[in-house]
C-alpha cells in the first residue's frame, strides 16, 4: 500500500510493521515522540541494537587494516647505508656508515603515532558497532580520526618530497639518493595510509547519509 | 483500509505539529552556523593575507667562503607544502563565503531542508579533511624551519629569516583554527540531522 513508497516512520503503519517483525529499516522513534508515548515505547524496546551494515563494518575493518599495516610499514624502517668521501686523491676514499631511523624525524613519529591511535580507535568502535548508544561518539571519534590521520599523512607526505628533492632556496639537500630503501618504505607507508583516510571518508559520508536517510523529514 | 485512511491524516499531523517544539531550537543552531561559517571566512581570509604576505629577504652566509654575507629572499612559494597551504586557504574561504550565504537565506527562508543540510555536512566533512592536510604539510615545513633537522643535516632557517617564519607559523596556527572550526560545524549539522532522525 502506501508504505511502499511512503518512508516508515512517517505513517503507523510503518511503526506497527516494524515493532511486530522488525523487517522495517527504522521503527521511527521520532514518530512515537510526536504520536504518543505507546509507539515511542515500541520503538525504545528496539533502540539498543544498532541495524548492522555491511559495508561500513567492511571499511572499517579495511581501515583498521591499512592504518596497522602503515604504523608498522614505518615503524620497522631503518637503514644503514655507507657512503665514501674522498679527502684527497692520494689517500683512499672514507667509508662513512650512516643510519636513517624514521624516529629521526618527527613528522614520522607523528604519522606512526597517528595511524596507532586511529588504529586502536576503530579496533574499539568495531567492538562498538553494535550498540546504537554509541553511535553518535563514534561518529565524532571517526571525524577526530580522519582529521588527525590527514594531518599525518600531510607531514609525512611534505618530509618524504623534502627528503626526494630537498629545497635548494633554504639549503636542504634531499637524502633519498642515500637513503634509497627507506624513501620507499616511507612512501609505501604514506600512500597506505592516505588511502585508509580516504576509506574513512567514505566511512563517515556512509555514516552521516544513514542518517539523513532516517531522518524524519526525508 | 482503516491504515489508508489514517496515513494522510497523520502525515498532516505530523507535518503541522512536529516542527514546532524543535523549531526554536533549530533556528538558534542555525545561527550558530551562520556565526561559524563567518568566523571561518575570517579565519580563512586572515590566514591567506598572512601567508601570501610572507616575504622577507635577509642576509645569509655563504658556507663555502667564509666571511661573505648574500641578500637570500624568502619567500611562501619557495616549498610545495606552503603553496598547497595557500590553495587550501584559499579554497575553503571561498566555500566558506558560498556556505554562509546559504546559510544565511536559510535563516531569512525559515526553513531547513534536510538535504541541504545532507549537502553541507558531506562538504564540511571533504574541506575539514583538505584543511587537516594541508595544515599538517604547512605545519611540517615549519617545525623543520624551527627546529632544523640534523639527522639530515638540514639547518633551521628561522634564525635568519625571523619575520617570515612568524607569518608561516600564525598562518599555519590560522589554518588549525580554520580545520578545527569545520570539524565542530560537522559536529553542530551531524547533530541537526540526527535529532530529526529520532
Amino acid at each position: 500500500m502506501e508504505t511502499s513508497r511512503v518512508k516508515p516512520g512517517f505513517n503507523g503503519v510503518g511503526v506497527g510493521m516494524g515493532s511486530v517483525n522488525g523487517s522495517s529499516r527504522r521503527p521511527g522513534p521520532g514518530y512515537g515522540y510526536y504520536m504518543g508515548s505507546g509507539a515511542a515505547a515500541a520503538g525504545g524496546g528496539r533502540a539498543a541494537q544498532a541495524p548492522v551494515d555491511g559495508c561500513s563494518v567492511a571499511l572499517r575493518v579495511f581501515v583498521l587494516a591499512s592504518t596497522l599495516v602503515s604504523a608498522v610499514v614505518m615503524g620497522v624502517d631503518r637503514q644503514t647505508s655507507t657512503i665514501r668521501i674522498t679527502i684527497s686523491d692520494t689517500l683512499p676514499p672514507l667509508e662513512v656508515p650512516l643510519t636513517a631511523n624514521w624516529s629521526y624525524s618527527s613528522a614520522f613519529v607523528y604519522f606512526v603515532v597517528a595511524n596507532a591511535m586511529v588504529c586502536l580507535f576503530s579496533a574499539a568502535a568495531l567492538a562498538a558497532c553494535r550498540s546504537r548508544a554509541a553511535m553518535v561518539p563514534v561518529m565524532v571519534g571517526d571525524l577526530l580520526a580522519l582529521a588527525l590521520l590527514y594531518s599525518a599523512v600531510g607531514a609525512a607526505a611534505e618530509f618524504g618530497i623534502l627528503g626526494e628533492r630537498g629545497n635548494s632556496h633554504v639549503r636542504w639537500a634531499k637524502v633519498c639518493n642515500v637513503y634509497g630503501r627507506f624513501c620507499e618504505r616511507a612512501m609505501a607507508a604514506v600512500i597506505v595510509s592516505l588511502i585508509a583516510a580516504f576509506a574513512n571518508l567514505v566511512l563517515l559520508m556512509l555514516s552521516i547519509l544513514t542518517i539523513h536517510k532516517s531522518s524524519s523529514y526525508y | 483500509m482503516a491504515t489508508v485512511d489514517a496515513t494522510p491524516t497523520a502525515e498532516s499531523g505530523n507535518g503541522k505539529q512536529a516542527p514546532s517544539p524543535p523549531a526554536e531550537r533549530r533556528s538558534s543552531f542555525s545561527g550558530a552556523d551562520l556565526a561559524l561559517r563567518a568566523l571561518l571566512f575570517a579565519v580563512t581570509l586572515a590566514g591567506l593575507v598572512v601567508l601570501a604576505t610572507a616575504k622577507q629577504t635577509a642576509l645569509v652566509p655563504v658556507p663555502q667562503i667564509p666571511g661573505l654575507l648574500l641578500s637570500r629572499p624568502a619567500k611562501f612559494n619557495h616549498s610545495p607544502a606552503l603553496i598547497y597551504l595557500l590553495v587550501a586557504l584559499c579554497v575553503t574561504c571561498f566555500y566558506s563565503l558560498l556556505t554562509a550565504l546559504t546559510s544565511l537565506k536559510l535563516i531569512i527562508s525559515g526553513s531547513s531542508p534536510t538535504k541541504t543540510l545532507f549537502l553541507l555536512v558531506l562538504l564540511d566533512v571533504l574541506y575539514a579533511a583538505i584543511m587537516a592536510s594541508a595544515t599538517g604539510s604547512g605545519g611540517g615545513v615549519a617545525w623543520i624551519g624551527v627546529k632544523g633537522n640534523t639527522h639530515t643535516n638540514w639547518n633551521k632557517i628561522c634564525n635568519i629569516y625571523g619575520n617570515f617564519c612568524r607569518h608561516i607559523g600564525s598562518s599555519v596556527f590560522l589554518g588549525l583554527i580554520a580545520s578545527i572550526i569545520l570539524v565542530l560545524l560537522t559536529i553542530l549539522n551531524t547533530h541537526s540531522l540526527y535529532r530529526r532522525s529520532r
